[in-house]
Formats: structure tokens, sequence, C-alpha cells
């Protein structure tokens, strides 16, 4: 079971949206998914394994300390985007 | 269900609008004459661009203007303004024609709607059916069976 944070700037929209595309997407791969969407500003001390955010959000996250990989996105809503950015990091990460 | 948060009358169709300030001023304007949101709730989404770029633009076409529920969210709600002539966002590339205004109470209670336009954003063919009707009435129509058909 992989732990996966969609991260935006209010947690309730477009990290919302971006969950439920990254679902979409891990269930078409098989992969055994729990996911949640938070605000940034409460995903310092988030236990996750991976967290998915959107590209302008880059410079905000560079000030933050996170102790798993982090993947920016152009879109949050592009099932194809999000497999190929996804699948790397949950190979290096094991779950694939 | 989806039809909680939107109403028809809430769907509309525009030429065009001035400039991305205009895009967020006009996408709420149905939630602000309804009652939905308070006055600050557009003042607090431009002030959160200042701070983060457009955060809400999700793709092409696509914009889901929102802020947080404690910037003036009254009752959760939805809008949708479709633009024939699509605005870019300061700070993204993707040209936007479909503007939806939420206004949500918490971050899950809008899990119904969100579903749904998820199940749009991720389908080609829905979105060709969203940019291109003639009629709000189709946009309504579309939001509707897509959730049926979940």
């Amino acid at each position: 079971m992989v732990k996966i944070l969609a991260v935006c700037g209010n947690g309730l929209g477009s990290s919302f949206a971006c969950q439920m595309t990254t679902e979409a997407v891990m269930k078409e791969m098989g992969v055994e998914v729990k996911m949640d969407h938070i605000d940034l500003s409460s995903v310092a001390g988030q236990k996750a394994d991976i967290i998915i955010s959107g590209k302008n959000f880059e410079t905000q996250f560079s000030h933050l300390t996170l102790d798993c990989p982090v993947v920016f996105l152009e879109r949050l809503v592009d099932k194809n985007e999000i497999r190929e950015k996804l699948t790397p990091v949950l190979k290096e990460i094991g779950a694939i | 269900m989806i039809a909680d948060m939107l109403k028809m009358e809430n769907i509309r169709i525009m030429e065009e609008v001035n400039d991305w300030q205009d895009a967020i001023h006009i996408s709420l304007e149905p939630l602000l004459q309804g009652g939905y949101i308070t006055e600050n709730y557009e003042k607090a989404i431009l002030e959160c661009t200042e701070k983060y770029g457009p955060y809400y633009v999700l793709a092409e076409d696509f914009a889901l203007i929102h802020g947080r529920p404690e910037d003036g969210v009254l009752e959760k709600q939805l809008a949708i303004t479709l633009l024939r002539k699509p605005v870019i966002f300061e700070g993204s590339s993707f040209p936007v024609r479909v503007l939806i205004a939420l206004g949500a109470s918490d971050s899950n209670s809008h899990l119904d709607t969100m579903k749904v336009l998820s199940s749009i954003f991720m389908d080609e063919a829905k979105v060709g059916e969203l940019v291109n009707a003639e009629e709000p009435q189709q946009i309504y129509e579309l939001l509707i069976t897509s959730e049926e058909n979940l």
C-alpha cells in the first residue's frame, strides 16, 4: 500500500482533482494506494511515500524538509503525465 | 449528488473576458449573486494567486477557481462559465475556456462533485462536448449524466 498525498494551496480544489486523477491512474496500473489531499501549510510532518503537487508550488516546496519524493505536475488532471512521472518514483520506492 | 451543488442558472456561456482577473470576477458572479459567497472570497483568491501563481489552472481549458471555506463561503456551490475565446492566466501557459468556480464548505463534503468533474477532465470526448456546448443546458446535462454513469 503506497500512501500518496496531493498538495495544493488550499487543500480542497486542485489537490482533490489531482487525487481523483491519480487514483484512476493507480487503479489502471494495479497499484494499491491510499490517497489524501491537503494544503501546503499542513504538509510538513505528514507521513507519505510520495507527494504530488503542481509545478507552481515548486519554490514553496524548496523551503520544506520532507523525507519522501515530491513529483511536480504541469497538468494536475492529466492521466498520461501522472503515469509518466509517477512510474519511476514508484519503481524507486519498490511499489512496482 | 452534483445537483445539490449546481443549478442551471449558474451555468453561463460568454464570448470573452478582458483578462484573468476579470475571468475570476466573472466566474464568481453567480455565487456572489446567489448568496453562496461573500465579496471577500474574490479578494482572497487574488491574494492567494499573488502568493502561489495560478494554482487553480488544472490543465488546458480548465480552471477550478476556489479559495478556502473561511475566505467567505456561505454555502457550498458551483458555477460554470464557458468562454468562447480562451483566457490565459499569468504564470500559466494553458489557454482556459472552462471556468469552474467552487465554493467548498470544508475539504471533503464536495466529494461527489469532484468525482463528476474529474471524470470529465479525464475524458477527451466529454471535454470536447463541454467546450463546444451551445447552450448551458447541454453542460448541465453532461454533468448530470456523467454522475449517473460513474
